[in-house]
């Protein structure tokens, strides 16, 4: 077979279908790039609104919005960023680059990838749909109640935020889940852990901490919205609520995020920087080392935001120590790009030029943070325009300037055209000294006393400080216009090239560019740390069909590994391009644009539906077999393997899913412990039949497959049925609605363990193993459901 | 996997201790535990984490010539003096 024949046979397996067809696209080539350019308009949108912030405060005479548009128009310009630009735009980078720098053809799951693009989409749309009618969320970013409450917050915008949101953090999830498993299984022959680009170590770090960080946003934002909606108390200081834990739950994802933004745009830097210093990166295991700290040690920081809410000295210190700490990972990063540049020949190419802006803006902002992380410092700048300046300077220097030598590095990639560089020096520099401008003077505007929010001010000793971070914010922009005109110019009148233009060292390059669907024509073997690779050889020999399966069979075929020795372990079958991810996703919207506008018989159905979906998902072609990898190897093929992508999928969901229900355990006991209004006047009980669904939960788990496990499941849920039919109050005091939220909990697992041990009776032996996981999980969750009344009970006993 | 085991298990350590030292305090302070005995109870949890850190460390020194050894080893050593550091307020700042 020929290459030219062999491109062709791959381009009819892997290609997306023109026309409507494209709308069924799965390919994480044509999925990443959906993602980065929907992030890139989210990202427009955000920064108009950045602008109309700063005309309002250009002077104390000027203010042309309203107490209630600003809000809306300051909540929505850090909603966007967080969480439609700057998130996303990483996860499509992600899922164009981690299987081309792993040598795979796809991600694991190409059909996840789709429908977390579309409920991105979807759920993003709706916010900006609220903004043009006006009535966007005004709460602010982070939804503090209780101004997000009903009482205080009695509109629709609110609940636009808080199910808008959720709705988008299903893709965030999906990503997770999809870089997990594909980091860990769908490398190229012989890639062990210890020799992956280090991109892909930062991806895997970051997609933990996601898996585990958004979870509690999540619940947090499904108790407000149900206390909201229905009046069950979680956060209402006179129902036995209280509003700091909506702070820990928010804060609990909140400040992870920072360093899930962070992390990636560490990755691009990790990976940018030895290329145009000709070194090889210096410290690769300590930076591994230090990546693993950041991921922990963000996890004990969530209450450095909320210093000034009175907790206990000695509270005080974990989180400031431990905010303090993480300054040291970070500092690990930073002296080895430093020694790497040091130790090679720097190149002071474009991408570089960015570099040199990320370390000078985010060192800036790191520095801030630390004082910030102070107690006694924090006291004083806490809510003031001081700490608005220090996120920006971490967030843009940490996250912008890496995407924008992202953008110079790898756009070539994408587009097979190198950058023309009229107009690349011009749009950094106007980008650096106007956020400089901006920002800089926003440390003194705060120091001086001006808290964040407020629409107008009288202080004349603000006006001049304000004015001048005004003019910066519009120079920045154009920055920003001259740099987007710079990548169209590329776009179009860049200079070809064949392979390879920075003479780096990673699998990405080894290809066509622009990529083919296929990404390659042969998967590849590596013998050696994968970020120092002759690329140009092995794209040769790739294109000629030297690797593992290089001859097309009419599937879309990968190697699956040892998630740590690399060593070739079964060959994973893709499914096809299919409209199912955007059907699905569009049953998701009516889900939650049903609880949105309060038809709640409605949701109930699409939420059937969106289930059936799924199930119809599952439904495959291929059949347990061993097949011909290629060079002599024969290899099961993932339905044949014992470790299937999917199952180790379903670990991955069973942890996001058991962070979400610890939260939720820790929001009864922290509010038990901790609210007003406790003990409470009443404690709803069914008795001693709460008990009830122990004993079969038990079964359950202990033979989670067949008829057993069906009959056992139904009883179980009809036992936790039974105890909220029971259940009276539940409006009326925290306490009942606490044990009424996590007896809804282990309903609903149970009900799906039903559902799925129905499905799994005719299923194979790969699908009955991974329903068996769900199981047994399901039946943890009801055991301690069941037995959390008593123990709440109890704890409230011995706190009163 | 045990490699790749090795790499988390100080810093899981670290965040058991995190949540076991957090709720010891609060649930603590909340049933009005006497000071003395709260902060004895603190040191004696805090001593268990350090403890079984310096054991994670010591395996994981066994294996550092393998696979992601040298990170495991790194990650380890940087969790444990992480732990001494985020909970000595337990030795001098107010509990309550």
């Amino acid at each position: 077979m020929t290459p030219i024949q062999r491109h062709k046979a791959l381009e009819r397996i892997w290609g997306t279908p023109p026309g409507w067809g494209r709308l069924s696209a799965v390919n994480h080539t044509v999925i990443g790039k959906r993602f980065m350019l929907t992030a890139l308009v989210f990202f427009t949108i955000g920064g108009l609104l950045a602008m109309l912030i700063r005309i309002q405060l250009a002077s104390a005479t000027s203010p042309f919005m309203d107490a209630g548009t600003y809000a809306q128009v300051f909540t929505m310009h850090g909603t966007i960023m967080m969480f439609l630009f700057a998130i996303p735009f990483f996860e499509g980078l992600a899922m164009y680059l981690l299987p081309k720098m792993l040598g795979a053809r796809d991600m694991a799951f190409p059909r996840l990838s789709a429908y977390g693009y579309w409920c991105y989409l979807f759920g993003g749309s709706i916010l900006i749909v609220a903004l043009l009618l006006g009535v966007a969320p005004d709460a602010g970013w982070f939804m503090y109640a209780p101004l997000s409450s009903a009482t205080y917050s009695p509109g629709i915008n609110a609940d636009i935020w808080l199910l808008g949101i959720t709705f988008v953090e299903i893709s965030a999830l999906s990503a997770a889940v999809e870089m997990l498993v594909s980091i860990l299984l769908l490398r190229a022959r012989g890639m062990s852990l210890d020799r992956m680009p280090i991109f892909a170590w930062y991806m895997l770090v970051v997609a933990g901490m996601m898996l585990l960080g958004f979870p509690p946003l999540i619940l947090g934002s499904l108790l407000l919205e149900a206390e909201r909606a229905f009046g069950l108390v979680f956060f209402d200081p006179a129902r036995g609520g209280d509003p700091l834990l909506w702070q820990h739950l928010f804060w609990l994802f909140g400040h992870p995020e920072v360093y899930i933004i962070f992390l990636p745009a560490a990755g691009v830097l990790s990976t940018i920087i030895p290329v145009f210093s000709s070194q090889r990166l210096i410290g690769y295991r300590a930076i591994v080392a230090a990546i693993v700290a950041m991921g922990f040690l963000s996890f004990g920081l969530w209450v450095h935001h909320m210093y000034a809410t009175g907790i206990p000295h000695l509270s005080l210190s974990f989180f400031s120590i431990a905010s303090a700490l993480v300054a040291l990972p970070t500092a690990v990063q930073i002296f080895s790009w430093l020694g790497t540049m040091a130790a090679g020949r720097p190149r002071f190419s474009i991408p570089m030029l960015h570099v040199g802006g990320f370390m000078f803006v985010f060192v800036c902002g790191g520095l801030s943070g630390v004082m910030l992380a102070m107690v006694p410092f924090d006291l004083q700048a806490h809510d003031t325009h001081f700490v608005v300046a220090h996120l920006h300077y971490v967030l843009v220097g940490g996250f912008v300037f890496p995407m924008m030598a992202a953008a110079y590095y790898w756009l070539p990639h994408m587009t097979g055209r190198q950058p023309v560089q009229h107009l690349s020096h011009a749009a950094f520099w106007t980008v650096f000294a106007g956020f400089n401008l901006t920002f800089l003077g926003m440390h003194l505007t705060g120091l001086l006393g001006m808290t964040r929010r407020m629409h107008a001010y009288s202080d004349p000793a603000w006006e001049a400080l304000n004015f001048v971070s005004s003019m910066g914010s519009f120079l920045t922009m154009i920055g920003f216009a001259l740099l987007a005109l710079d990548l169209v110019l590329m776009i179009l009148f860049g200079k070809p090239f064949r392979r390879d233009p920075w003479r780096s060292g990673t699998l990405e390059w080894a290809m066509p560019t622009p990529p083919t669907a296929y990404a390659f024509a042969a998967i590849p073997s590596v013998s050696g740390r994968a970020d120092t690779l002759d690329v140009r050889r092995i794209g040769r020999d790739l294109a000629a069909g030297q690797g593992l399966l290089a001859t097309p069979r009419g599937e879309m075929e990968t190697l699956g590994v040892d998630p740590l020795t690399g060593e070739a372990q079964q060959i994973v079958v893709l499914p096809r391009p299919t409209f199912l991810p955007l059907i699905t996703a569009c049953a998701t919207a009516g889900v939650f644009l049903s609880l949105l506008l309060k038809v709640y018989p409605l949701a109930v159905i699409f939420a059937a539906v969106v289930l059936t979906l799924f199930l119809r998902w599952s439904r495959s072609p291929h059949r347990p077999q061993m097949m011909d990898a290629g060079e002599g190897l024969i290899l099961p093929n993932h339905l044949a393997s014992p470790s299937p992508p999917s199952l180790w999928a379903m670990r991955f969901v069973i942890a996001a899913d058991a962070t979400a229900f610890a939260s939720l355990l820790f929001g009864a006991g922290f509010l038990g412990i901790s609210a007003p209004g406790w003990p409470p006047p009443f404690w709803p009980s069914a008795g001693w039949m709460a008990l009830f669904p122990i004993l079969p939960a038990l079964v359950a788990g202990a033979i989670p497959r067949g008829v057993v496990t069906v009959v056992a499941q139904a009883m179980v849920l009809a036992g936790f049925s039974l105890i909220l039919w029971k259940m009276e109050g539940i409006t009326e005091h925290a306490a009942a609605s606490s044990l009424a939220a996590v007896a809804i909990f282990a309903a609903v697992h149970t009900a799906i363990g039903l559902v799925m041990a129905c499905w799994a009776m005719r299923r194979d032996d790969t699908d009955r193993r991974i329903v068996s996981l769900w199981q047994r999980y399901a039946a943890l969750v009801a055991i301690l459901s069941a037995v959390f009344p008593f123990a709440l009970r109890l704890l409230v006993g011995g706190v009163a | 996997m045990k490699e790749l085991a090795f790499l988390v298990a100080g810093f899981v350590l670290w965040s058991v201790a995190f949540i076991a030292i957090y709720a010891v305090q609060a649930t603590g302070c909340a049933i009005g535990l006497q000071t003395g005995l709260l902060r004895a109870i603190l040191i004696g949890v805090l001593a268990v984490f350090l403890l079984a850190g310096g054991v994670v460390l010591t395996v994981a020194m066994r294996y550092r010539a393998g696979p992601l050894g040298r990170s495991a080893v790194l990650a380890s050593g940087a969790a444990l003096i992480a732990s001494g550091l985020t909970f000595s307020g337990i030795f001098w700042a107010d509990l309550c």
